[in-house]
């Protein structure tokens, strides 16, 4: 009985032992556990211990996009190459070019596979169409013509669009119906505007036949009787129909919600029937109303004549145009849409392209042998060539860019002293001309720029073009300012000279466009393992940033995108095992270079290991006097030193800095060390330990002839060692972990310690909290793990400050 | 080595010793003594970095620190004088009680001439308690304020005159059962009896809100007392456990040490990750009882509770270890005697453990408590460089003194607050002292 309650008290006492050390440990299982995790695994709940970061096999969200500005990723560039993103801007992405978004965590490596799906069930491929302008496409170019000007009023200016052939009218017309924020598809803009529609043709009706109809005080009886009449007709017999369209107001609004952001070809017929029908019945009504005029007024009333054509011409303009109007786009757009659907019959030849993620070293290659064909001229090349790493190849654009930058700075510099302004302005005027040429999207004026740019202009040709095209872009005012500053520049050198310039930046600003595009692709374009004979290549733009967007670029050959807006897009990504090994370690990789925190983990060694070296010396120093000498003040100055033990150090903040700034040392490693090299409880519990070294070996060594110096290093260090390995570990570990005092007394990140680096860092990320638990990782690891070394040395130290 | 006083290898000696402390003297003279002194002078004079000048202005530093931005509805006075007749009236009343209960002992008869004096403390007692629920007049009343003098005059003539009785003994040793009554008395009147609050809690309640020292002292205390007794508290069980005979000791003391070598920034953070409010791992333990995700960070109730939690936990191993080396010192044989005496566990930890600990215990309340005082970077981290999330929830003494010194360059003021949190700590290490030389059992 006994030993069974002792035994049950045992259990029970490691239950407690065990759940506690569990509650200490497991903010640091989080905190490793969320180190791993990709970005969108950070926030879920319930929380999940597992991470994808660790799988072979990932697959993601892919988001089909309709118009890009792309071709080139503008989210590669650096703010100083986006101050000249329009000379990157070259073309857009052709039609034959599908982008899919990645709406999923950033793929940076391994093998990725894309499948054009039929649709989600299936694994067959996607069908298309190649072109063909037969008679169907001929019919529904007619009915466009035919409908285009009865368009409802919000998309009759957009709708105007280019039918040269099938795809090319297909990705306009569904672009206004489909993509747009008020592209009329959409459940919830068709829903919400037909609801308006049919909600405020009946009342704004009634509105006006009730103003019309208003009996006046100069009416006489008899027509104020009849106006009564009149209006109580005409309410009757639009009364039904004012009911269908209320109930209408109501139905359509169960379309609100659906599986997809569209409507389905299905609903679409149900909406189509019920507008019509509404317009069948409103045609009635209307005749009735016609008939109700003719049989209650006289033709000889003019105010009577003049208010029933008020309510008839209301009566067209509020319920039977309007019907007229959404019934005709509606059909046009079934009719579109089943033709879109018909129209494919070519399948595509396999569903799934497999390709491979370059690596740095890769994208070296291509980007070397790419550059052999690169219009510029051979110095750049050259240089490029030898600047080039494979550790480098991301940052190739800011190397050119640094390179045209100085050679042309150094070409100003030799007419004007200011050449940084200079070199800006030309600059401008040049971004200037290519912004225009990107707005006003007139192919004739910007080849006419592209021609005269390219045959060496003379300076006044430049200036005509220049203003040209200010007055088209509608900026005269900006243009002419540069124009001034440009002719201010005729003071220095002639016109041929500034034409030089000119012509000079213009070219590089070009070379610098072509470079990006070569560069954007050698990056991101997939080393191809196998596809579909359709496919031409497939790019991973946006890979170069670690924000902004990612999306894939599959490039048909001859075959229009458009036709592809119907599949179902999935795919996912492979790892090899050191690609996995990659994944998992990513964050950690990611937020060391987020920040310089190669920088803080030197200060950091540094600051603590002088720090500790010296507080030793000091200490033993102290201590030997204190333990083994005997002097005037002895037990005054020993009382004194202990009684500083009592001082908070944020006490004195304030005073100490004041000497720092006065000593000059705010921001260097003297301030970080200098105030820290003594340590009272370190001479404490050195001088303990060596008050139980035997006077005899004193005398002894004195004999002997050593020195006190010389017997304090040879003879009572040596022998001390667990106090001071005690004393120096509790320094290196306060000083490793020091917070507010650096944090006062550094400014900028060349002094900076792990720990100030570390909540400098967490300002700036936020609550990306797989980056702020990687860097929390390993900015204690090296603590932690010198900590389960010698932790029988710690527990000594603490030990001891708590037995006087 | 023991030369004779004051002969020439003695000043030799002395000269030598000078020069091996002659490091130390450097740094601590320019760290440590000169600031001290250079601090309290600063905390007199009206210095803004950013200008040249600095002038002598007094008092007016520390005057400053307890102006009120604008006048609350409580006299500080009137409210003092309440609390004290509160603290020695509750007193009194648990002597009573104990003098009633001994009265029915056989053997402990108490003497019959306090009766009189409890009976007439009773009387103002209740007097009071009713009066004030008739007419709860906050501001001031000159009735009140007689009452309440009354109460402190017979009460603490009651304490202060060292009576001998049987009841007092009995009281006396029984010291922390009278803390606990005396304390539930107190809170039990100045919430319940008295609700419409005339004492020093509601005063600096209110005068927290108008004063931002006050607000850091205030949350400074509130943080103590939440954070100094949970942690000595549990390091102490954490403590008795790890001295049981169990197997894997050393590894399950590195577990609870571990935080306390770890940087408390990495800690804040990971922190302020556990208390995320909508996917923290807090808030999904929680939900495991059915408690709803709480808003840790973002409310102002939580703000030093939470800050209380991250210190307790970081700071746990540390106090738990110098708790084992006290337990460990304590000599084997008390244990083994009082087990032949047939001693249970409690009675072991009663009558052995807890006297003979005594000295650690009252070591670990000093450092803690001073180390609570010092709180600062926890708050900066969980609240990105903010004192609290509204309201300066977590404004503490040193948060204030960094405020103003760091952000707002205000040296003199800085300083001043500065002294007074020097003070305060030096006053309850002073306190400590003089109570643990007497309370404290030292093994001989």
């Amino acid at each position: 009985m006994k030993n069974s309650t002792k035994s049950l008290s045992q259990i029970f006492i490691y239950l407690l032992i065990i759940a506690g050390a569990f509650v200490m440990l497991i903010p640091f299982a989080w905190m490793v556990d969320t180190s791993f995790k990709a970005s969108s695994e950070v926030s879920t709940w319930p929380p999940k211990w597992t991470t994808k970061n660790a799988k072979s096999k990932i697959d993601f969200q892919l988001q089909i996009q309709y118009r890009t500005s792309g071709g080139l990723d503008l989210s590669t560039l650096s703010l100083d190459q986006f101050k000249n993103f329009a000379s990157l801007i070259g073309e857009t992405t052709g039609a034959n070019t599908l982008v899919l978004k990645l709406n999923d965590d950033t793929i940076r490596r391994g093998t990725i596979t894309i499948g054009i799906l039929q649709d989600s069930d299936s694994a067959s491929p996607d069908d298309y169409s190649l072109d063909p302008k037969t008679n169907e496409y001929q019919a529904i170019i007619d009915k466009y013509q035919e409908y285009k000007t009865t368009f409802p009023e919000t998309y009759k200016e957009s709708l105007d669009v280019e039918t040269g052939s099938p795809s090319v009218f297909l990705e306009n017309f569904f672009d206004i119906s489909e993509y747009r924020s008020d592209a009329f598809a959409r459940r919830i803009v068709l829903s919400s505007s037909l609801e308006t529609l049919f909600f405020k043709s009946g009342s704004s009706f009634k509105n006006i036949v009730e103003n019309s109809l208003r009996p006046f005080p100069i009416d006489d009886d008899e027509t104020k009787q009849i106006k009564e009449n009149l209006k109580n007709e005409i309410n009757d017999i639009v009364a039904p129909l004012l009911n269908i369209l209320s109930q209408n107001a109501t139905d359509i609004r169960t379309y609100r919600r659906g599986s997809d952001v569209l409507i389905e070809l299905t609903e679409l017929d149900k909406i189509i029937h019920m507008v019509e029908s509404t317009l069948e019945e409103a045609k009635d009504k209307k005749e009735d109303i016609h008939k109700a005029f003719d049989d209650i007024v006289s033709s000889d009333n003019r105010q009577l004549m003049i208010a029933s054509k008020n309510i008839s011409n209301a009566f067209d303009n509020n319920i039977i145009t309007p019907l007229q109007e959404w019934s005709n786009l509606l059909n046009l757009y079934y009719f579109v849409k089943d033709y879109y659907k018909d129209i494919q019959t070519e399948v595509l030849s396999s569903a799934f392209v497999k390709g491979k993620i370059r690596t740095d070293k890769e994208v070296y290659q291509v980007l070397l042998d790419k550059l052999e064909k690169w219009e510029s001229s051979e110095p750049v090349k050259q240089y490029i060539r030898n600047n080039l790493k494979p550790g480098n190849v991301r940052k190739a654009q800011n190397i050119l860019l640094t390179y045209l930058n100085g050679e042309f700075n150094s070409e100003i510099e030799e007419y004007f002293s200011d050449s940084k302004e200079t070199s800006e302005l030309i600059s401008d005027t040049i971004n200037l001309l290519k912004s225009t040429a990107l707005i006003i999207e007139d192919s004739e004026f910007n080849n006419k720029i592209r021609d005269t740019m390219s045959n060496n202009p003379k300076y006044d040709e430049f200036t005509k073009l220049f203003q040209e095209a200010g007055n088209r872009s509608g900026q005269s005012v900006v243009f002419s300012a540069n124009i001034n500053k440009l002719d201010n520049l005729l003071n220095v050198i002639n016109e041929n000279t500034l034409m030089n310039f000119i012509s000079m930046r213009w070219k590089q600003t070009s070379w610098i466009g072509t470079f990006a595009k070569i560069h954007s692709d050698a990056l991101s374009e997939l080393e191809i393992i196998e596809k579909p004979e359709e496919i031409e290549a497939v790019y991973y733009r946006g890979r170069n940033n670690i924000a902004g967007t990612k999306s894939f670029e599959i490039k048909f050959k001859d075959i229009a995108a458009v036709w592809f807006r119907d599949s179902f897009v999935k795919g996912f990504a492979e790892f090899t095992f050191l690609e996995t090994m990659a994944n998992l370690w990513q964050n950690y990789v990611s937020a060391w270079n987020a920040a310089p925190f190669g920088r803080y983990y030197a200060n950091t060694v540094f600051v603590a290991v002088v720090t500790t070296i010296l507080e030793i010396i000091f200490a033993s120093m102290a201590a030997f006097a204190f333990a083994k000498m005997d002097f005037f003040g002895k037990n005054f100055i020993f009382t004194l030193f202990l009684a500083t033990m009592m001082v908070p150090g944020e006490v004195l903040l304030v005073p100490n800095f004041i000497t720092l700034t006065v000593f000059g040392w705010i921001d260097t490693y003297y301030a970080l060390i200098v105030p820290w090299v003594i340590s009272v409880f370190a001479i404490f519990l050195i001088r303990q330990h060596f008050m139980t070294i035997p006077n005899e070996l004193y005398d002894a060594a004195k004999i002997d002839g050593l020195s006190k110096w010389k017997f304090l290093w040879r003879i009572m260090v040596p022998l001390s060692k667990p106090a001071i390995i005690t004393g120096a570990l509790l320094k290196f570990v306060g000083s490793w972990n020091a917070f507010l005092w650096v944090l006062i007394v550094t400014k900028s990140p060349e002094y900076r310690t792990l720990p100030v680096g570390l909540q400098n860092f967490s300002s700036a990320t936020g609550t990306e909290y797989n980056f702020l638990m990687a860097a929390a990782t390993f900015s204690i690891i090296p603590v932690v793990i010198l900590f389960l070394v010698t932790q029988k040395y710690f527990i000594a130290g603490i030990s001891r400050s708590g037995l006087k | 080595m023991a030369n004779k006083k004051y002969s020439k290898k003695y000043w030799r000696e002395t000269f030598q010793a000078y020069l091996f402390l002659l490091p130390s003297f450097i740094v601590l003279g320019i760290f440590i003594f000169w600031p001290i002194g250079f601090s309290l002078v600063l905390s007199f004079f009206k210095w803004d970095y950013t200008s040249v000048d600095r002038y002598f202005n007094g008092l007016e530093n520390y005057k400053e620190l307890f102006r009120l931005s604008y006048p609350i509805s409580l006299n500080f006075i009137y409210a003092t004088v309440n609390t004290i007749a509160y603290i020695l009236g509750t007193i009194i009343l648990v002597r009573f009680l104990y003098y009633i209960a001994s009265s029915f002992t056989k053997y402990y008869k108490p003497s019959r001439k306090f009766l009189l004096p409890y009976l007439i403390t009773l009387f103002l007692w209740i007097t009071m308690i009713i009066s004030k629920n008739i007419w709860p007049e906050e501001v001031f009343s000159w009735y009140h304020f007689i009452i309440a003098l009354a109460l402190i005059a017979i009460s603490g003539g009651l304490i202060f005159k060292k009576n001998k009785d049987e009841h007092l003994n009995i009281m006396r040793s029984r010291s922390w059962t009278t803390l606990i009554l005396v304390i539930l008395f107190f809170v039990f009147t100045f919430t319940i009896l008295v609700p419409s609050g005339d004492d020093l809690v509601t005063y600096f309640t209110l005068a927290k809100e108008s004063s931002d020292f006050i607000k850091a002292t205030y949350n400074t205390i509130y943080y103590v007392l939440l954070a100094v007794p949970s942690q000595i508290a549990i390091a102490l069980v954490v403590a008795l456990l790890l001295n049981k005979k169990i197997k894997l000791r050393s590894l399950f003391r590195t577990a609870y040490f571990i935080p306390f070598v770890t940087s408390v920034v990495a800690l804040s953070l990971v922190w302020q990750w556990m208390f995320n409010d909508q996917f923290g791992l807090i808030n999904y333990f929680l939900s495991w009882f059915g408690i709803d995700k709480i808003a840790w960070l973002k409310e102002e109730q939580w703000t030093i509770p939470t800050i209380a939690i991250v210190s307790v936990w970081q700071h746990l191993g540390y106090t738990a270890v110098i708790f084992l080396a006290g337990l460990q010192s304590i000599d084997r044989s008390y244990y083994e005697a009082a087990r032949v005496d047939g001693a249970n566990n409690w009675q072991q930890f009663k009558y052995i453990t807890w006297p003979l600990l005594s000295p650690t215990t009252f070591f670990v309340l000093i450092i803690t408590m001073i180390g609570s005082f010092k709180v600062f970077s926890q708050i900066f981290i969980l609240y990105q460089g903010f004192p609290g999330p509204v309201n300066q929830s977590g404004l503490t003494l040193v948060y204030y003194v960094f405020e103003k010194f760091y952000n707002e360059q205000r040296m003199g003021v800085a300083s001043a607050g500065a002294y007074i949190l020097f003070l305060i700590i030096l006053g309850l290490t002073f306190i400590q002292f003089r109570i643990g030389r007497k309370r404290i059992h030292y093994e001989s």
